[in-house]
């Protein structure tokens, strides 16, 4: 069992409060993304589990165990850091095998697993060649392979493919699963770009400011979110969100879940009349901002024969909206909603 | 863990200043009249400044020389220390840190009487009583600081004195045969043989170096006063006029184009390059040089001439050089003993009349110009003699501890009277006499 | 005319001047050179010969066999490796102490090493020899080697460079369990070879030209460096023999021109090595 535990963490650089009262779990053997915003504290948790970024408060569990102040090197963990930190004057062999050496596997044990993991992250034939003479994606596979060699409990990532260029990207972010599901080790994998996070993640943690926001699968997260900034963080583009009524409340909904016509429809549960301000043609699909009254919504349409300027009506379905409260937090109880929605003919009406 | 490291490494530190005290031999400070004989193999030191060329192979040959011969088992190890003012540097430095050798060569004027006023030198007139060393073999002239009150506290070594040394060919060309024997002459030959080529001169009649307690102390003394007084605590010729007299006559000597002032760096060496590049004609220098200057000029292809130095008004001539001393603080009597024997050795005929010939220094006893080496090199070249017949005009300068001190000054005021031209001699007398007030005690 | 001709053509004033500084830069050595093999006339003979009529290798073998400059020459060469190993067994920890770890009173120690550093050794070195004496260590090569143990230039520039080091090389050294000196030894400091260069550079040029403080130390000629060896060939009362000190000086010069010119290959094949980010 490598389940990791955070219990009543807190961090804070001088007077800077960083990190109060957390409290997390992170299932043995998942795949957990810690996604945020700059500054919201994910590196900083990552670092808490690898022991190069102490807790000023708090416990860590792993295991059961309490490692909160045991040394990195004797944690079990291994890292993949953003800027991949491989020993320049070392070979790609040597670099792997430090973490070996210094914990005094045998010579004939080190070459095995050495060749092993060359073999697995395609390094055999560059063995011998020093870092500054390989690619940025071969050495961000030294990185991998020195974690990997060490056979850890937990693998933790940072940002591991923010400094590779897009195609790569994509290519090394499936490499990545696949290994997850050959290994079956808990990774914990911090990244700030949303799309990473939804297509890797068994489990979100989405982080603001040092508190957790929500904690679920993509799924969840996506379809049913705890509050507006969970809602407007997930999701390309991020949900349109407009306040109505008397209570501040607040309404959300999808930019792919709108249709677009030139005709009104009595049917339709939410209709606006707007105009068309911007269109990006993506290639599959094409990106509508479009003024309603109440400010302006981004469209996601299969239907790329609108043009600017144009007047269009936009349509929605009940079960497409989302309710949140004016401190953000989402509205789920059944009478509330109602409420809402009454407001929300009451004010289409008018 | 740590506390415990740091605890241990002051004690450390506090015992090994305690602990190294013991570096002080039993027995030192042996002022007393008693001497020993050496009993068992000895070796002890010698601080010397023979550099290198002649000057040192000398000493390391006599040094070995004397250990190889010597019957007791006395050991002696020579190391040169630098030039005098290093070695009486080092040698007090020693003698306050407990670490100073038993033999020291002390330049005579400015170094003995420091080390002395310190107590530090050995009384040698019980050894010398006891073995019948005859103190009149030495030259009168060269014992200034080797008795002083009654005590013989150290025995001339490589004393020297300046010659005239100058080009006999120029010379001839001017039409001069005999070297000046009076100021008045020098001036004359001097300017007869100046030579000067579209405004430059290209040849110097004649160079005085900056050596104040030498050249300028022995001309006050030939004009009837002298550098320092005899007590030692004043400066006469500062008061009479008589360095007045004689800074003036040397600055006026430069002005008029004769005589070439000294180079600011490496002044000697400039000049005895300038000699042998045929650019000065004749000049003041130690006979310590004779033997280098001798052969240079015949490679130059110069004849050289060499004579008695020219006088203001009474015949006179200054010595110079060093002394050899033993140590009474911080060496055993044994160390003493042996240091004797050594100094003995040193003092015999053939030792002497070898330092002398080899280098150009002064025989320093009387017996030795009848040992056959300096019967042949003076047969040789009779330049070498002139230095020793100039003894019977020497004089010494007084004894006293404020001479380097004084000394220092005048050659400042030197430098900038006649190099830098700055001041005129009045002014530099005036300058001369607010630093003797701060230097000598008053009255 | 061809570009290549005109832009050759265009480069001549700078390469003009280029040359002109060098060959002054040059010069004195040169001179050094020829009038150490002249005969003592040739070489103040006015006006000057620019090449020896003759070579003339007295002066050398007056080295060699009266002056025993070989036994010099391994005094200076004993004492000054010996200060760089000292000195880089001292500073290495301590510049990485300095750069990587934080503790109470850091900035105030640190201070201290620079006001150590000021301090001029006109300054300390009657203390010095004072203990020395007591500790009986003066017939030794000693003084001249432990009072150099450290080099607060050496820490500053190797702080520096330990500095510009990103922190997370040592964080993922640390993950892999290493202790903090083989992080410091086998991680750091290959990553540092251009600055360790010039600090040992420096510190050669610096031991092996040291004058005073072996004046001060030393007593006896077993123990004496070249630089005080040099100063005996001047025997002002007697005459400089130039050619004599010339050859000495060439003796003295020399290996310091053979270790700067290694040790520029080493430098440039230092900085081209170019860490990786």
């Amino acid at each position: 069992m490598a389940e990791i535990k955070f219990v009543d963490v807190g961090k804070s650089f001088g007077d800077n409060k960083i990190i109060e009262h957390m409290n997390l779990t992170i299932k043995d053997g998942s795949f957990t993304v810690l996604v945020g915003p700059s500054g919201c504290g994910k590196t900083t948790l990552l670092r808490m589990i690898a022991g190069i970024g102490p807790a000023s408060s708090g416990q860590i569990l792993l295991d059961g165990e309490d490692i909160t102040d045991k040394a990195p090197g004797k944690r079990g963990v291994a890292m993949v850091f953003q800027n991949y930190a491989i020993y320049p004057t070392m070979t790609v062999r040597e670099n792997i095998e430090f973490g070996l050496k210094n914990n005094h596997v045998p010579k004939e044990e080190r070459s095995r697993l050495i060749s092993e993991v060359a073999l697995s992250v395609g390094l055999s034939e560059l063995l011998d060649r020093k870092p500054s003479t390989l690619s940025g994606g071969q050495r961000q596979r030294i990185a991998l392979a020195r974690a990997m060699v060490k056979k850890p409990k937990v693998f933790l990532m940072d940002e591991p493919l923010s400094n590779l260029d897009a195609k790569l990207r994509v290519a090394m972010r499936t490499e990545l699963i696949e290994l997850y599901k050959k290994l079956q080790t808990t990774f914990v994998y911090v990244t700030h770009d949303q799309i990473e996070a939804m297509s890797m993640a068994d489990d979100i943690v989405l982080l603001d400011h040092g508190k957790i926001q929500q904690e679920d699968a993509p799924e969840k997260i996506y379809y049913d979110p705890d509050n507006v900034f969970t809602a407007q963080f997930i999701g390309t583009p991020p949900m349109n969100i407009f306040s109505f009524g008397a209570h501040e409340n607040r309404m959300g909904f999808r930019s792919e879940r709108v249709t677009l016509s030139y005709q009104a429809n009595k049917q339709a549960f939410f209709e606006r009349k707007g105009s068309i301000i911007t269109r990006e043609m993506l290639g599959s699909e094409t990106q509508y901002q479009i003024k309603i009254p109440e400010g302006s919504l981004m469209v996601k349409s299969l239907n790329e024969k609108f043009q600017v300027g144009e007047t269009v009506y936009i349509q929605l379905q009940e079960e497409h909206l989302y309710f949140f409260d004016k401190e953000g937090l989402r509205i789920r109880d059944k009478k509330e909603i109602a409420e809402c929605n009454a407001e929300l003919e009451a004010s289409h009406e008018a | 863990m740590r506390k415990r490291s740091v605890l241990l490494l002051t004690m450390l530190l506090a015992g090994s200043f305690v602990f190294a005290n013991g570096a002080k031999e039993s027995g030192s400070s042996a002022q007393s009249g008693d001497t020993v004989t050496v009993n068992a193999p000895v070796t002890i030191t010698l601080w010397h400044t023979r550099g290198a060329g002649k000057n040192g192979e000398e000493m390391t040959a006599v040094t070995k020389k004397f250990n190889e011969t010597n019957k007791l088992g006395i050991t002696v190890e020579e190391s040169y220390q630098g030039n005098y003012v290093a070695t009486l540097a080092k040698t007090m430095q020693a003698i306050a840190a407990g670490t100073n050798p038993t033999m020291v060569l002390l330049e005579r004027a400015a170094g003995v009487p420091v080390v002395n006023d310190a107590g530090a030198l050995l009384d040698m007139m019980p050894y010398a009583k006891r073995d019948g060393m005859d103190l009149a073999n030495f030259p009168e002239a060269l014992m200034k600081y080797s008795l002083v009150d009654g005590k013989l506290i150290t025995l001339p070594y490589v004393r020297s004195t300046p010659v005239f040394y100058y080009n006999k060919g120029m010379y001839r060309e001017a039409g001069i045969v005999d070297a000046p024997k009076t100021i008045d002459e020098l001036i004359a030959a001097s300017k007869k043989i100046t030579k000067v080529e579209n405004g430059k001169t290209v040849v110097f009649g004649f160079e005085l170096l900056n050596d104040p307690a030498w050249f300028i102390q022995n001309m006050t003394y030939q004009l009837g006063s002298n550098m320092l007084s005899a007590d030692g605590k004043s400066a006469p010729s500062l008061e009479d006029g008589t360095l007045l007299k004689v800074l003036s006559a040397w600055r006026s000597w430069v002005d008029e184009g004769w005589c070439a002032a000294p180079a600011v760096t490496n002044a000697s060496n400039a000049l005895l390059d300038d000699f042998y590049n045929k650019r000065v004609g004749a000049f003041f220098y130690s006979t310590g040089g004779m033997a280098n200057i001798i052969k240079n000029s015949a490679e130059a292809g110069i004849e050289l001439g060499v004579a008695f130095l020219p006088t203001w008004d009474k015949p006179a001539a200054p010595v110079g050089g060093g002394n050899l001393g033993i140590l009474s603080v911080n060496t055993s009597k044994q160390e003493q003993a042996a240091a004797w024997e050594f100094m003995k050795f040193l003092m015999e005929d053939e030792q002497v009349a070898n330092n002398s010939a080899h280098t150009g220094y002064l025989p320093s006893t009387k017996s030795s110009i009848n040992h056959p080496i300096l019967k042949q090199q003076w047969a040789e070249h009779p330049e070498f003699r002139v230095a020793f017949d100039q003894l019977s005009i020497a004089q010494e300068i007084p004894y006293s501890i404020y001479k380097s001190q004084y000394e220092e000054q005048m050659t400042v005021v030197c430098s900038r009277l006649i190099q830098d031209r700055s001041i005129s001699p009045e002014q530099a007398i005036e300058e001369l006499k607010a630093e003797a007030v701060q230097i000598f005690p008053t009255k | 005319m061809t570009h290549d001709t005109e832009r050759r053509l265009r480069r001549l004033p700078s390469d003009l001047i280029k040359f002109a500084v060098v060959l002054l830069f040059l010069f004195p050595f040169y001179w050094m050179l020829i009038t150490s093999f002249k005969t003592y006339t040739e070489a103040i003979r006015f006006p000057p010969s620019l090449w020896p009529q003759h070579f003339n290798m007295t002066s050398y073998v007056t080295l060699l066999e009266k002056m025993n400059v070989l036994r010099y020459m391994k005094n200076t060469l004993i004492v000054t490796l010996s200060c760089i190993a000292m000195e880089m067994v001292v500073l290495v920890p301590a510049a990485y102490a300095f750069a990587k770890y934080e503790f109470a009173g850091k900035s105030l120690m640190f201070s201290l090493v620079l006001v150590a550093f000021m301090i001029p050794t006109q300054v300390t070195f009657i203390t010095v020899y004072i203990m020395m004496a007591r500790a009986r260590l003066l017939k030794t090569l000693l003084p001249q080697i432990i009072p150099f143990g450290a080099n607060a230039f050496g820490i500053f520039l190797l702080r520096q460079a330990f500095m510009q080091i990103p922190e997370e090389i040592v964080e993922s050294a640390r993950l892999d369990n290493a202790s903090e000196s083989k992080i410091m030894l086998q991680v750091m400091l290959p990553m540092c070879k251009s600055t360790i260069v010039t600090i040992a550079l420096f510190s050669f040029v610096s031991h092996w030209n040291n004058y005073f403080w072996p004046l001060v130390m030393t007593n006896s000629e077993a123990v004496q460096p070249l630089t005080i060896a040099m100063d005996k060939l001047k025997d002002v009362e007697v005459g400089i023999d130039w050619p004599l000190i010339m050859a000495g000086n060439i003796v003295l010069v020399a290996p310091i021109l053979i270790v700067f010119i290694f040790a520029s290959r080493k430098i440039i094949s230092a900085f081209a090595y170019r860490g990786i980010k």
